[in-house]
């Protein structure tokens, strides 16, 4: 048994805390051991002095609030510097983003979003009426024959 | 619970708790422990009265004695706190050496072990009952009081060895 074990046994034993099966082992182990017995006088000494102080001095047992709740973390407020970096790199990182975006865009996307015009008609008479003017998948107009004609 | 039950056991717990209570009150406030012994029975009433079933009613009481204590100091009068003071300062003058010392190294410790080594020595509160008073694991009571005396007793065997080499 290691002297602090002893000392706290000794302590629980004097204070009447240990249980009965508890006390007669250490009071078994005391019996074996003769030269704890210094120990146990220092044990003794010591609660005796620790009870006349408490007594002698009230104030010594003032009650002061515990911390119970949790505490909060406590805020590093970073330097400005660092801030104003931080903050710079952010709005950086997004205008590269969003011009990469824009490249990006795929081919046919902003010609699919154009509102197909109408077809141009011809007049009704001369040589062109059998042509018409329409708009071309490949992009702009192009000239088809009509089935009327 | 039925109001006479109640009243019937409120009755046992004053009986069994009263002088201790009154006690610990007397020796921090005074004339006050009357008035404060009361609310700590009231607060016990009420809590009672709720339904609440106490383990061990006299480690509630000093629990709730606790509360009240601390609230007391931080209302404390000025007149009354120097009044204190000037008695402790010749309480201190007629003590025995050995004892100012021991007081200034348990005034050195942390709140909760100087205040479990008052509540043991001073009330006899066993350390369950000092665990429901503060709060605290059984466990936390048991290291901090021995924490506590271990200090002390360094703090002995240290003046001893230097009276003992003049």
């Amino acid at each position: 048994m290691t002297e602090e074990s002893l000392r706290a046994l000794l302590i629980d034993r004097e204070l009447g805390e240990l249980t009965p099966e508890a006390a007669d082992l250490l009071q078994s182990w005391l019996a074996d051991h003769p030269g704890s017995n210094a120990e146990l006088a220092q044990v003794r000494e010591t609660l005796q002095i620790a009870r006349e102080t408490v007594r002698r001095f009230p104030d010594l047992g003032r009650p002061e609030p515990t911390v119970t709740s949790i505490p909060r973390a406590s805020f590093r407020a970073l330097p400005l510097a660092l801030a104003a970096s931080v903050a710079v790199l952010l709005a950086l990182s997004g205008w590269i983003g969003f011009q990469a975006g824009l490249a990006s865009a795929p081919v046919g996307v902003v010609e699919k979003t154009q509102i197909q015009p109408d077809p141009i008609r011809p007049p009704e008479r001369g040589p062109w009426t059998k042509y018409a003017l329409v708009s071309s998948p490949q992009g702009g107009l192009t000239v088809v024959r009509t089935e009327d004609n | 619970m039925s109001a006479e039950s109640e009243k019937a056991e409120l009755e046992t717990i004053f009986r069994q708790c009263g002088n201790d209570l009154t006690a610990y009150f007397a020796r921090r406030h005074g004339g006050a422990a009357e008035d404060l012994v009361q609310e700590s029975f009231l607060q016990l009433a009420k809590r009672l009265g709720r339904g609440e079933k106490p383990r061990s009613p006299r480690a509630y009481l000093f629990g709730i004695a606790r509360h009240l204590s601390m609230a007391c100091f931080r209302n404390q009068q000025t007149g009354r706190e120097q009044e204190l003071r000037c008695e402790e300062e010749v309480a201190a003058e007629e003590t025995d050496e050995r004892l100012s010392r021991a007081r200034e190294v348990i005034a050195a410790l942390p709140p909760l072990q100087r205040e479990i080594l008052d509540l043991r020595f001073m009330h006899g509160l066993s350390y369950g009952e000092m665990a429901i008073a503060l709060a605290v694991p059984v466990g936390t009571v048991r290291s901090r009081l021995h924490n506590a005396l271990g200090l002390l007793r360094e703090k002995i065997s240290t003046e001893e060895k230097s009276t003992s080499n003049l």
